[in-house]
């Protein structure tokens, strides 16, 4: 799979410098129309997808990106490590 | 077309949360017997025979596998997500990775990896709403991912696969935005007659992008995986 991560990591460096900062679909859709100001903002860990304290650009959404993709895949990888463990302590009884 | 909290009546929201947790509900226990199998457990042991008695499961490694192979999907899923592309003058759009995930790994495993990346999204990018999340789900991993997962498979049986999940990524795009529509309309937020049209002919474009991306990574995933394989196998 090493491969393949190195893939996932090449688009999430490649989307944090070249993607687009205009508002998609559903923001251009709430602006035109009127209603973009019904959105709630919050704070978060990483707002907008940047790292905070870091000076916005490039870096700083693809640390954030980095992060987010790392966490992503270990909800899945630590399911399959858990039910691994349950499933070999288990059976030693 | 992640939804923001504010675009969704509170009552709408919270009846979408509870179809979500339904559908990830039905798709976790759908996985849980694919991924494991049920062996005997050793109760008791009375003087010299053990007495079997019920049944308990157990991770088989073709579930493990596969539980590792949602990880990596999840992973690009995310990564594809902030690729936005500009699509028309001042708008841009991104994949959703619906028919990507239910392609590679089916769609109730493709169901529960797009509702892992959105609660990602929101729980640490700020990206759509807390209460929300029910909807975005239900858009993006029920409407663009399960039921276009059914699409993709019709289409596959008359016509070379590319051009099934050319079709069933331009619908899931389409369809969850049309989804996502309605939510706002009957919402009260903005007129239905209104947001439906504009959401549709933006998503049309948008949804483009989203065939021509999901033909090429999951060309990618798959080649990338075989050659994983192979290695292994030497």
């Amino acid at each position: 799979m090493k491969k393949l991560m190195l893939f996932v990591l090449a688009v999430t460096v490649l989307a944090s410098f070249l993607a687009s900062s205009s508002p998609d679909g559903l923001e251009m859709v709430a602006e035109k129309l009127g209603f973009i100001e019904m959105a709630s903002d919050r704070a978060s860990v990483m707002p907008d997808y940047t790292v905070p304290l870091l000076p916005e650009g490039g870096i700083s959404a693809a640390l954030a990106g980095i992060a987010g993709v790392m966490i992503s895949l270990s909800v899945f990888w630590a399911a399959a490590f858990w039910l691994k463990l349950r499933s070999r302590t288990r059976s030693q009884h | 077309m992640h939804i923001p909290d504010g675009f969704i009546s509170p009552g709408l929201s919270a009846g979408l949360v509870g179809a979500s947790a339904a559908i990830l509900g039905y798709s976790i226990s759908r996985l849980r017997r694919a991924f494991t199998s049920k062996v005997p457990v050793r109760a008791m042991s009375t003087g010299m025979s053990t007495v079997t008695s019920g049944t308990r499961r157990v991770l088989t490694s073709a579930g493990e596998i596969t539980l590792y192979k949602m990880g990596m999907v999840a992973a690009l899923v995310f990564a594809a997500q902030m690729f936005n592309f500009p699509v028309d003058s001042g708008t841009s759009g991104h994949l959703i990775g619906g028919v990507l995930a239910a392609v590679l790994v089916g769609p109730f495993a493709g169901a529960v990896v797009i509702s892992v990346v959105l609660a990602v999204q929101m729980l640490f990018f700020a990206d759509g709403g807390v209460l929300a999340l029910g909807a975005n789900i239900v858009n993006m991993a029920l409407v663009g991912t399960v039921i276009c997962y059914y699409i993709y498979h019709a289409l596959k049986q008359k016509l070379p696969e590319w051009i099934a999940i050319a079709a069933a990524s331009w619908v899931s795009v389409f369809l969850a935005a049309f989804s996502c529509a309605v939510q706002i309309g009957l919402s009260g937020t903005i007129a239905i007659g209104a947001v439906i049209p504009a959401m549709l002919k933006i998503h049309a474009v948008i949804g483009v992008a989203e065939a021509l991306i999901t033909i090429a990574f999951v060309y990618v995933f798959r080649s990338l995986i075989t050659e994983n394989r192979q290695e292994q196998q030497e």
